[in-house]
C-alpha cells in the first residue's frame, strides 16, 4: 500500500492584485498526482514558487488542500491536524526553538509524547552521538555553526521516529563542502532507517544524488517522475531535459525531411543523418516528416571528431566555430554560438575532457552519438520516443 | 560576534567632537532637572528663596527622614505599587493574547480593528474618564473595592499600548517556530505559553516597562476615582500635598521618592532585555 497518495490535489491561494485591487485566485499545485511507496526517499525538484514546498506543506497538514485528496498510510487526511500525522519535518530555515539548548530541542518532541525521562535521556544522546552534536548538548543554537542547527533539526525531527520525515531545503544555507557531507549523511540515514522520506530542494545534484525517484515539479504540476536515470536519459518534455544536467542540454530547433528514404533532421546550423537510430526510433520521427521538431543533445554526448575515430558515421558531424572555453579542471566546456536567431539558447555547449587540445575561434568538427540524441515534438514540447 | 571583541577605537575628530557635544547637551538636559529636584529635596530652608544657591549650604535628609517616617507616604507607595504591578499583570494576561491573534490571523480590515483599539487613547484623560467614572459609579460596580476600580481603569489605559507592542514583538517570531511546534505534536496553548512567550518576553518586558510607568505615573483617573478614599497613590498623593502649599524641599523629596521605584523597575526587566537573545532559531 502506498504510503502517501496525493489525489488531484489543487491548492488555490488567494491573493489581492496590487494593480486592480480585485482578489485573483493563484493556483500553485493544478491538479496533481502523485504515489509515495513506503520506506521511499522522494524529491521534489523545481525552480522556486512551483509549487514544491506547497506539497510538502499539504502533506505536512499545515496547509489544507482546495480540492483533490491526501491519504496516509490509506487514511484520508486532508483536514487532519500536523498532530495527529505521524510526520517529522525540517524547515529550510531549521527553526529551532532560540530558547532551548540543543538537548532541549531534540527532546521537544519526546517530551510532548510524554517518554519517560530515562528513555527520553537515552534517545536524545543517541541522536547526538549519532549526528556528532555530544558537545553542543548544553549549548543554545545561537552558539552553534550553520551545519550543526542543520544537524540538530534533522535530530529533532527523527527523535520522535516519525514514519514519514518531510525536509524542505535543508541544505540550501550551507556551504558547497558541508552539502555534500550532508548528502552522504541523509543517505545513511534513510538506509538506516527506513523511513519514507519526502525531500524539497532545487538543486538537481541534490535530488538526483539523494532520491530513490524524483519529481520535476513547473507551475503546479509535475512534470516528470522516475528515477533519476529515467529522469536523465529519459526526459519526457523539454522542460525536464533543459533542467537536469549541467550544463544545461543543447536545443535546436529544425525539421525532419525524408530525402530518397533517408530521413534527415535539418536546421540553420547542422543536418543530421538519422539512419543510424533504431528502426522503431526512425519510424517515428518520420511521421512528423516535414514538420517542425527540437533537437536535444546533451554537452557531454558531444565529442570532437578527431578524438572518436570509431563508429560515428561522417552524416552525424558538424562543424563550429569555437566561441570561449571555459575550463573546469578535469573538463571543460566550450560554447559556440548558433547563428539561426529562434532558438532557445544562442549558446551551444560542449563539454570535453581537459586534455584535448583545442582553441578559441577554432573552427573544429563535433560528432555526437545518435542514441543520445533526443527529439522534442516542436508543437507539445514532449519527448518523441 | 566577532565584532565584540575588535573595539573599534578611532581619535578624536571634528565630525565626532560634534557628535560628542550634541550627546552632552542631550543628556544634560534630560539629567539638569533631575539634579535640581535632587538638589531642592536636600536643601534646607534657607537655601530655597531667593537668592538661591547653587548647593544648598547645609544640605541634610530631613525632608526623606520625614516622609519615610510619615505612615501616609508609606501607605500610598504600597498602594500606588501594588496598582502598578497589577496593572502590569493584568494588561499583559489580557492584551498579549489579544496581540498574538492579530498577529497570527490574516483577516483583512485588521487595521480597523487596531484602530478602534487604540480610539480610548484619542482623547484627553481629562475627557475620557467620565464615562470611566461614570461607569463605575453604577450601583453594581461601585461596590467594587477602589482598587480593582483602579487597576482597570490602567489596564483600559495600557491596553493599546499593551496590545500594538505586543503584536509587533509576535509578527517578528518565525510562524514556522509554531508550525515546527505543531508538527512535534504540540497543542496549540502549549506552543504559544512554551515557545512564544518565552521568545517574545523581551518584548513583552519592554511593554511592561511601559504599562509599569504608565500606571505608576496615572494622575487623573486615580484622582477621580480616589476622590473619597483614605488610602491614595503617590501622584495623588503629591497633589494633596501641593493644595497645602508645604516647603519645596518636602515636595522635591516625594518627587524622587515617586521615581526611585521607576528607576529600579526599570533595571530589573531591562536585565531580562539583554538576557532575551532570540537569533540563532535559524540561519
Amino acid at each position: 500500500m502506498p504510503e502517501v497518495k496525493l489525489e488531484n490535489l489543487v491548492k488555490v491561494y488567494k491573493e489581492i492584485d496590487k494593480d486592480t485591487g480585485k482578489i485573483r485566485h493563484n493556483a500553485v499545485i493544478d491538479n496533481l498526482d502523485m504515489d509515495i511507496n513506503d520506506g521511499e526517499f522522494i524529491t521534489l525538484v523545481g525552480e522556486s514558487g512551483c509549487g514544491k514546498s506547497t506539497v510538502l506543506r499539504l502533506i505536512a497538514g499545515l496547509d489544507e488542500p482546495t480540492s483533490g485528496n491526501i491519504y496516509i498510510d490509506g487514511k484520508l487526511s486532508n483536514s487532519l491536524s500536523p498532530k495527529d500525522r505521524d510526520i517529522g519535518m525540517v524547515f529550510q530555515s531549521y527553526a529551532l526553538f532560540p530558547h532551548m539548548t540543543v538537548e532541549a530541542n531534540i527532546g521537544f518532541g519526546l517530551k510532548i509524547k510524554r517518554v519517560p525521562d530515562k528513555e527520553k535521556k537515552e534517545k536524545i544522546s543517541r541522536i547526538l552521538s549519532g549526528l556528532r552534536l555530544e558537545n553542543e548538548a548544553v549549548k543554545m543554537p545561537s552558539m552553534i555553526s550553520g551545519g550543526q542547527r542543520q544537524r540538530v533539526a534533522v535530530g529533532r525531527a527523527m527523535a520522535t521516529e516519525p514514519d514519514i520525515l518531510l525536509m524542505d531545503e535543508p541544505l540550501s544555507n550551507l556551504d558547497a563542502r558541508l552539502r555534500s557531507d550532508m548528502r552522504t549523511e541523509f543517505k545513511h540515514l534513510h538506509k538506516d532507517q527506513q523511513n519514507t522520506i519526502i525531500y524539497v530542494t532545487h538543486d538537481q545534484v541534490e535530488a538526483m544524488t539523494l532520491g530513490d525517484r524524483m519529481a520535476i515539479m513547473n507551475k503546479g504540476i509535475i512534470e516528470q517522475f522516475g528515477t533519476s536515470d529515467e529522469i536523465y536519459f529519459h526526459p519526457a518534455n523539454i522542460f525536464v531535459a533543459g533542467f537536469i544536467g549541467e550544463p544545461r542540454m543543447n536545443f535546436i530547433s529544425g525539421e525532419i525531411i525524408n530525402e530518397k528514404g533517408v530521413v534527415y533532421f535539418s536546421s540553420a546550423n547542422l543536418k543530421l543523418g538519422l539512419s543510424d537510430l533504431p528502426e522503431k526510433k526512425l519510424a517515428q520521427l518520420n511521421d512528423f516528416n516535414k514538420k517542425k521538431v527540437i533537437m536535444g543533445v546533451r554537452p557531454q554526448d558531444i565529442y570532437l571528431y578527431d578524438h572518436r575515430k570509431v563508429s560515428l558515421f561522417r552524416q552525424n558531424r558538424f562543424k563550429m566555430k569555437i566561441d570561449v572555453i571555459l575550463p573546469l579542471g578535469p573538463r571543460k566546456i566550450i560554447v559556440s554560438r548558433l547563428d539561426s536567431p529562434d532558438e532557445v539558447d544562442m549558446n551551444f555547449h560542449v563539454e570535453l575532457d581537459n586534455d584535448i587540445i583545442c582553441r578559441e575561434d577554432e573552427l573544429v568538427e563535433f560528432g555526437m552519438d545518435l542514441n543520445y540524441v533526443h527529439f522534442f515534438d516542436f508543437e507539445d514540447k514532449k519527448a518523441i520516443v | 560576534m566577532k565584532n565584540l571583541f575588535t573595539k573599534n577605537v578611532r581619535s578624536i575628530n571634528g565630525t565626532n567632537f560634534l557628535w560628542l557635544v550634541s550627546l552632552v547637551s542631550v543628556l544634560l538636559i534630560i539629567i539638569i532637572p533631575l539634579i535640581v529636584l535632587f538638589k531642592f529635596s536636600i536643601s534646607d530652608n534657607s537655601s530655597l528663596f531667593p537668592p538661591v544657591p547653587l548647593w544648598p549650604h547645609n544640605p541634610d535628609f530631613s525632608q526623606y527622614k520625614e516622609l519615610l517616617g510619615s505612615k501616609d507616604f508609606i501607605m500610598a507607595a504600597f498602594y500606588s505599587l501594588e496598582i502598578a504591578l497589577l496593572t502590569v499583570l493584568l494588561s499583559l494576561i489580557t492584551g498579549a493574547p489579544v496581540a498574538y491573534v492579530l498577529s497570527r490571523l490574516k483577516i483583512p480590515g485588521i487595521s480597523i480593528i487596531i484602530f478602534f483599539i487604540l480610539a480610548i487613547r484619542f482623547f484627553p484623560g481629562i475627557c475620557s474618564v467620565i464615562p470611566v467614572v461614570e461607569f463605575f459609579s453604577n450601583p453594581i460596580f461601585n461596590l467594587l473595592p477602589v482598587l480593582i476600580k483602579v487597576v482597570l481603569a490602567h489596564t483600559l489605559l495600557s491596553l493599546p499600548y499593551v496590545i500594538f507592542m505586543c503584536q509587533g514583538v509576535f509578527d517578528a517570531i518565525p510562524v514556522e517556530l509554531e508550525e515546527q511546534a505543531l508538527i512535534l505534536k504540540a497543542r496549540r496553548f502549549y506552543t504559544f505559553i512554551h515557545v512564544v512567550i518565552p521568545i517574545a518576553r523581551t518584548g513583552i518586558a519592554a511593554a511592561a516597562i511601559y504599562v509599569f510607568l504608565l500606571s505608576w505615573n496615572e494622575f487623573i483617573f486615580s484622582y477621580f476615582l480616589m476622590f473619597q478614599s483614605t488610602t491614595v497613590t503617590l501622584p495623588v498623593y503629591l497633589f494633596k500635598k501641593i493644595v497645602w502649599t508645604p516647603q519645596l524641599n518636602y515636595l522635591a523629596a516625594i518627587s524622587v521618592c515617586l521615581s526611585v521605584p521607576v528607576i529600579l523597575f526599570t533595571f530589573i526587566i531591562q536585565k531580562q532585555i539583554i538576557m532575551g537573545a532570540t537569533e540563532g532559531s535559524s540561519k
